[in-house]
């Protein structure tokens, strides 16, 4: 019996053409996918992990496999309702349990059925991947070697634990509650469930509950390969150990509980039991007196009544029926209890993912508004996208499947109130739920104790941002349950719409004219506004409605008004009903569209550059192959720079003009002079007589020989106009300048010496496609070029910089220097800046309506630094915590290293555009997105376990940047290999110092246990080959900022701390404002080294010029009392370390060095902490402890790299 | 007021010719349509209440083109189809209610006044709260005929609206639309001879398409008077009289057949002149 269920379902399902669409749309996807990532197609490059994983490695196809396995949940959905709800839709239901069949048969046998049919769809995926990988036009040396295991065991321990789970979920619920609106609810859960283990794996001391939430295992996968390298992802994916094995038993055994509990909750009855709250008894008894007269009364009855008058020629009201009908629908949709449960849903989901809002070192941000926008604009969609694709079918289908269109369709009511009402009714019940979800914000807001509601900008941002986007999707739903005239087709379509509107339609379509609802976006911040965004963004949004309003009116033509749907009939009603008013109206908005996309077109491909990603590539490709020989030509050096410049908040422009003095440096007379300009830069002119060779309009270089060429140490000088005029909108939207309240420029605006090499393509397989030669990623330690200039700057070393920056008469303007004169003229601010000190060429100008909080510091030896911080009004939070970042550096690095060398520091708040703080000469600004807002109101919060404790980024990040106006400013590194390890590592290192003065030991070690992971995760996605220290290259950022951060420390610690500092405070005095050549690491190395004793000499070498990593691991441990009151402790200890190459070849190295133990009492008190000496292999510790000890952990100050980031104690046992 | 059908043609894309040169004249009362299960009666009702667009002919209206001027004709059109269903969860009088706003009554009270007095009409206003689907068949036919009537329409189309209730419940559906058949064009589809007989002052009879009959129920019985013979005779007897005679009907009566026969002069002993019913003109017509 169970068998014949089975079978017959199997039968059924492969008669039906839907489970071979799944099966190919699932092979497409996948088989599209490898060829993506295989380099088929010339203008898309996709890669999951860095270039030296292949893309079909082991580690890659496991997260392809469970990507899919999650996305398909769909498909998962769609196959066991179709084969659970059967009975109840086609009403055989009673001949089905009327059958002597046994529940458990039943069950068993369908849900069987349901689980291969899945199994089946999705065997798809793993047949696309493969086939892709063979094909032969992809590049076959990204495709590493072709294993099956590798395609089978993804099913193993994702695929099949997945669609189990799920399609258990699925098959119950729809069981249970006969309907299939609850698959949808349920994958809306399973989808939230995701996100929220997502968000909760951000968290470090979550992991593991993230790991075990997650029910498609795609956190806990994760987890199990955080520390995996790019080799790693070659040989292998995530192994079914640990939190991801407990996982997969986890769901599948949750999995297997439902469906026991469904066996013993499953009736075979025609009724399902009523879920009623009250119950109407007066419902039941209908029969008893439905109103049956006799027939005699019945006679009588009717004689007596007169029929009312009727007016009905006033019939042609169809606002009032319009009206009406809108009040119908929604009504119907917003007492529908699906629609409420899946609000109610959401609100739950607003709330939970609220907890992380902002979160960085797992210190979180104030609930600002934009902050919270940001949930509701998140995951979210997926809510809003369900609600749209369910109630549009239900609106569409109501009437059909209520069985009672045929007495609809004989009303006089247009197609198009029809139409119109259900469109505004759903139209309104996204209103609801975006109402609903302010509502949920600024609860949010007001349980974590912040009270500065902005109602309007709420409003502003749903219903003038991003309400519009869900209309759109609305008239893409309706048209395709319109069109497709099929309620279960067209639920098919509009996902696969929407999987491909949100993952490929800009791969294929590239331009925004061309992706239904597409338009640059638009960014909030609390400084800006919208800045100039809104105008741009609503003329690609009309030119979409346009489209979306004819593409209704086509729609409404098409609506199914007869009984007759097949498809010669409604081509020919389409024909017939393409008349008159329709085809005008039709004509109207085709033709404002057409108009609007000109326009669009106009702006963004004419007057302004449109580049797809690959015309980008070509471009550069031609760069290269057009001026790379022009890389050595000598040029002169930038030595000062004189500007005026001129910002217009209101209008975004900028005009500004400069002059530079070149001079000639080398020992060589310099007769060409290469200008790296932009095209708004103009009007260059020079004191010396030159002629223009070549002028290159596209890439903006202009060749100039000198009449009479540069002499060594002549000097010659260079002015140039910049005119930056708003002008219209670009593909990516408006074209201002400067903001109208935050700007800040660069000094790339304006003009600078030679050939740059920054334009260059560096991805190796993109390079490779173009057939351009490998580029190595930075120059050689000893190269003469890199040497002879500072990796900021290639034009100038240290320079004299003059600026007059005016602005609006309510903005104020910085610029690096002294505030020379400040004045007022004809309604615009003036201020005049000139640096008091050699700088370096790198300079920002910015702009806003500030507030200024002012301090100042005096050093011991009587130097007065005048501080500021300017802020955006509101932004009051973290100013003490930033000014006291910026004293305490002072004191620390004036000591530790050399004098300040500017009278002024200033701290300037600018849009979160962008959310980094940077250092300039004398001046940082500081994003909006960082520091400002975070929430540190539990900073000094007592008894909160270290896992728990907040770091004081604000503080951080300010004595980091601080640190920089040392190494950067006064000490500039070559542009060389290594030269981020002397700005960025030295940096870290020495804002440790000034944490390490405000901070526990705990917090230090939660930062350290931060900087850990960061280093390790990140080290998958490496695209050439991992570097040491002393080698780093620029891109390999989390190399020099965290373990850099960790590697110093520890030297710091290794070799005493005084050591070290001297060390640096020797580098400082020999190369502060030396100009060329410029120091590389190996000038500090050697320094290291020679203050190093020789039992170190190891530990330099292993932390700055190799990759080291250890494992340890505590074998066992016992403790034993003596006589004296005293511990006696053995603890048996195996470390093993190992080297690796740039290839991510790991090679065991044998290990006899000093590692640091610590042994704590019950109360976590540190005991004893001591460094050891250790062998690898299994090592034997004995040491004597003054009291009761109970636990031990090996190197918990995080000195040696390992992979496990985290530090856990192990007990001690009593022997 | 008069429905005229002229040669009405409907292929369906299987293939099916459901309607073929069909042309009829319906005057006001009640017009029967009888005629077999998938005779095209649904289909031609279906094409009058302009549910479908027959590919050949006209039906005009009095002076309203049909197929032309859909809008104009809903106004005046009641439909009760053949199968229907209601939404859940709506009270009876709210239905009516929402239906009457459709149907182009916008004058609140005169909705409200129409409204009670279609269910008094169909006697369900005691019923008027309940929700419609959790109506027995009967009540919902009768809720379904005050759908048809709203607006006071002058065409009214019913199909086949008896089907599946109880006679009680059938006499009272047939009283209902007895009492509307004043001053409107019903037309009734039914396979139930007898509702014909009783409620229709003319009527149709069609089969694969095509008109048979068309008249007065009491002039078509007329036609076959002193022409149709009965007999009772045993099952195997039964193939044979089929080859000898116009065996028009056979039924079984106490478990034999009883065969009528059409016939103008008296056949073999043991058949009996009868006087003649619907019933006969019926299955005489579709033979």
């Amino acid at each position: 019996m169970l068998y014949e269920i089975f079978r017959f379902e199997l039968k059924r399902a492969f008669q039906r053409p839907a489970i071979f669409l799944y099966w190919s749309i699932m092979f497409l996807i996948a088989f599209a996918f490898i060829n993506a990532t295989g380099g088929a197609f010339k203008s898309v490059n996709i890669h999951l992990a860095g270039e030296n994983v292949y893309v079909n490695a082991p580690g890659v196809i496991d997260i392809v496999m469970s990507s899919f396995s999650y996305l398909g949940i769909f498909v998962i959905a769609a196959v066991c309702a179709n084969i659970v709800l059967k009975d109840f839709q086609h009403n055989t239901l009673e001949l089905m349990f009327s059958t002597p069949l046994q529940k458990v048969h039943y069950i068993a046998g369908r849900f069987a059925a349901a689980f291969v049919l899945c199994v089946f769809v999705f065997s798809a995926v793993g047949v696309g991947l493969y086939i892709g990988t063979l094909m032969p036009y992809l590049n076959h040396s990204l495709i590493g070697p072709n294993e099956f295991m590798t395609y089978i065991k993804p099913y193993l321990t994702r695929i099949l634990p997945n669609i189990f789970f799920v399609s258990a979920v699925f098959f119950s619920l729809s069981l249970l509650l006969r309907s299939v609106v609850v698959n949808w609810i349920s994958i809306i859960g399973l989808y939230i469930m995701y996100v929220i283990a997502m968000i909760l794996f951000r968290d470090l001391e979550n992991q593991t509950l993230a790991s075990l939430l997650d029910p498609f295992g795609i956190a806990a996968s994760l987890k199990v390969t955080t520390a995996d390298s790019a080799s790693d992802m070659n040989k292998a994916g995530a192994g079914l150990v640990d939190v991801f094995l407990y996982n997969r038993l986890l769901w599948i055994g949750l999995g297997s509980l439902l469906l026991i509990f469904t066996y013993f909750r499953f009736r075979f009855a025609y009724n399902l039991r009523s879920i009623k709250l009250l119950s109407n008894k007066k419902s039941n008894d209908l029969d008893s007196g439905d109103g049956t007269m006799s027939d005699k009364d019945m006679l009588i009855k009717i004689s007596n009544q007169v029929a009312p008058e009727i007016n009905t020629s006033n019939g042609n009201k169809p606002l009032a029926t319009l009206l009406h009908l809108i009040g119908f629908e929604t009504r119907k949709l917003l007492g529908n209890t699906y629609f409420l449960l899946i609000s109610l849903l959401m609100v739950v989901f607003i709330f939970v993912a609220s907890k992380g809002i902002g979160k960085m070192y797992d210190t979180t941000t104030y609930p600002v508004t934009y902050q919270v926008l940001s949930i509701l604009g998140g995951s979210i969609q997926l809510v809003l996208f369900v609600i749209v694709l369910l109630f549009s079918g239900e609106m569409i289908w109501r009437d059909r499947d209520r069985k009672i269109h045929e007495i609809c369709l004989t009303y006089p009511t247009s197609r198009w109130i029809q139409f119109a009402s259900k469109f505004t009714a759903l139209a309104l019940g996204i209103v609801f739920l975006l109402l609903i979800m302010i509502l949920s914000g600024v609860i949010v807001q007001a349980m974590a104790d912040y009270h500065h509601y902005e109602l309007g900008l709420y409003v502003k941002s749903v219903f003038g941002v991003s309400f519009i986007n869900y209309l759109l999707l609305m008239v893409v739903a309706f048209l395709i349950h319109i069109v497709v005239n099929n309620k279960y087709l067209g639920h098919v379509f509009i996902i696969l719409y929407w999987v491909i509107d949100s993952y490929f339609a800009y791969d294929l379509f590239k331009h925004h004219l061309l992706v239904y609802g597409g338009g640059p976006g638009v960014a909030y911040s609390d400084m800006n506004g919208y800045g100039f965004g809104m105008l741009p963004y609503w003329i690609f949004k009309l030119y979409w409605i346009c489209i979306a309003v004819a593409l209704m009116i086509i729609g409404n033509q098409l609506l199914v008004t007869q009984t007759e749907d097949h498809w010669r009939k409604r081509m020919q009603l389409l024909g017939n009903r393409l008349k008159g008013r329709t085809i005008v109206s039709l004509t109207v908005v085709v033709l404002i569209a057409v108009s609007l996309g000109s326009f669009i077109f106009y702006n963004t491909n004419i007057k302004h550059d449109f580049k797809t990603s690959y015309k980008g590539e070509l471009e550069a490709v031609e760069y290269e192959k057009k001026y790379k020989e022009y890389e050595d030509l000598n040029q002169p050096k930038i030595t000062d720079v004189k500007l005026h410049v001129d910002l217009y908040p209101e209008s975004g422009n900028v005009m500004a003009k400069g002059t530079y003095i070149l001079k000639n440096l080398t020992d060589q007379p310099i007769d060409t002079l290469l200008i790296n300009g932009n095209k708004n830069l103009s009007n260059y002119s020079f004191t010396k007589s030159v002629e223009l060779i070549e002028e290159d309009s596209q890439y903006n270089m202009s060749f100039y020989r000198l009449t009479k060429s540069l002499q060594p140490n002549d000097e010659v000088k260079i002015s140039f106009e910049y005119n930056g005029v708003n002008d219209g909108f670009s593909h990516n939207g408006a074209r201002n300048i400067c903001e109208k309240n935050g700007t800040f420029l660069y000094s790339s605006l304006f003009p600078s010496l030679g050939y740059s090499d920054q334009a260059e393509l560096s991805s190796k397989r993109i390079r490779e496609k173009h057939g351009l030669p490998a580029k190595p990623v930075a120059l050689s330690r000893d190269d003469q070029q890199g040497i002879q200039r500072n990796f900021i700057s290639r034009d100038a070393d240290f320079i004299n910089f003059e600026a007059v920056v005016s602005t609006s008469s309510d903005q104020t303007a910085l610029t690096p220097g002294a505030l020379v004169k400040q004045w007022k003229e004809g309604e615009r601010n003036y201020f005049h800046y000139r640096s008091e000190h050699p700088m370096l060429h790198y300079y920002a100008i910015l702009s806003g309506r500030y507030e200024c909080k002012q301090s100042q510091w005096q050093s011991p030896g009587g130097q007065t630094v005048e501080l500021s911080i300017y802020h955006h009004p509101g932004h009051e939070y973290n100013l003490d915590n930033m000014m006291l970042g910026v004293k305490t550096s002072l004191d620390t690095y004036s000591k530790c290293y050399s004098p300040y060398q500017f009278g002024q520091l200033r701290i300037v708040e600018f849009p979160r555009y962008a959310s980094y703080a940077q250092s300039f000469p004398n001046m940082i600004p500081f994003s909006e997105g960082i520091g400002f807002i975070a929430d540190l109101r539990e900073l000094d919060k007592e008894d909160v376990i270290f896992d728990k404790q907040i770091i004081d980024y604000p503080f951080f990040v300010t004595t980091h940047e601080m640190a920089h106006q040392w190494w950067a400013h006064q000490v500039a590194a070559a542009d060389v290999e290594g030269s981020q390890m002397l700005m960025e590592s030295l940096t870290q290192y020495s804002a440790l110092q000034c944490m390490e003065a405000y901070y526990g030991k705990d917090r230090m070690k939660k930062f350290l246990k931060n900087e850990n992971s960061r280093y390790v995760m990140s080290r998958k996605n490496e695209n050439h080959g991992e570097r040491s220290l002393a080698l780093v290259a620029p891109h390999q950022s989390t190399t020099y900022y965290n373990k850099g951060a960790l590697v110093m420390n520890a030297l710091g610690n290794y070799l005493g701390k005084d050591t070290l500092i001297s060390v640096l405070r020797g580098f400082v005095k020999d190369y502060a404002f030396k100009g060329a050549p410029y120091p590389t690491t190996n000038d500090l190395i050697g320094r290291i080294k020679t203050a190093a004793p020789d039992s170190m000499q190891y530990f330099v070498e292993d932390a700055l010029e190799k990759i080291t990593f250890y494992k340890t691991n505590v074998d066992s441990v016992f403790y034993k009392r003596r006589k004296d009151f005293t511990y006696e402790v053995d603890a048996y200890v195996n470390i093993d370390k190992y080297y690796v190459d740039e290839k991510g070849n790991e090679s065991e190295a044998s290990c006899d060095d000093y590692i640091e133990v610590e042994v704590y009492n019950s109360t976590k008190e540190a005991l004893l902490t001591r460094k050891f000496k250790l062998k690898s292999g299994r090592n034997h510790l004995h040491f004597v402890v003054k009291r009761k000890p109970s636990s031990i952990i090996v190197d918990p100050n995080y000195y040696i790299m390992t992979k496990d980031f985290n530090r856990f104690g192990t007990e001690m046992k009593k022997g | 007021m008069r429905l005229q059908i002229k040669n009405i043609t409907k292929k369906y894309p299987n293939g099916v010719l459901a309607l073929n040169r069909f042309s009829l004249n319906i005057g006001s009362g009640m017009f029967g349509l009888l005629g077999p299960n998938g005779a095209g009666k649904s289909t031609l009702l279906r094409t009058i209440a302009t549910l479908q667009d027959p590919d050949e002919g006209t039906i005009t209206f009095d002076d309203t083109d049909v197929l032309a001027c859909k809008d104009e004709i809903k106004k005046s059109l009641g439909y009760l189809p053949q199968d229907f269903g209601v939404y859940p969860k709506i009270s009876a009088k709210e239905l009516l209610n929402h239906f009457a706003v459709l149907k182009g009554i916008h004058n609140r009270n005169e909705r409200k006044d129409m409204v009670d007095f279609l269910l008094k009409q169909v006697n369900l206003y005691e019923k008027r709260k309940k929700s419609v689907h959790t109506f027995s068949g009967g009540m919902k036919q009768r809720f379904g005929i005050a759908l048809a009537l709203l607006g006071d329409p002058k065409l009214i189309i019913v199909d086949e609206p008896t089907a599946g209730l109880d006679p009680a419940e059938r006499n009272r559906f047939n009283n209902l639309l007895s009492e509307i058949s004043e001053q409107k064009v019903v037309i009734l589809s039914t396979h139930i001879v007898d509702d014909v007989k009783d409620l229709c002052n003319d009527m149709a009879i069609i089969n694969q398409g095509e008109l048979l009959v068309n008249g007065r129920p009491t002039d078509l019985i007329k036609e076959l008077n002193g022409r149709i013979w009965e007999k009772r005779i045993s099952k195997q007897e039964l193939p044979a009289y089929h080859d000898n005679y116009q065996v028009i009907n056979a039924h079984l009566n106490e478990g034999k057949p009883l065969i009528h026969i059409l016939q103008d002069e008296h056949p073999e002993s043991g058949f009996e002149q009868v006087a003649p019913n619907l019933e006969d003109v019926y299955f005489s017509a579709i033979r």
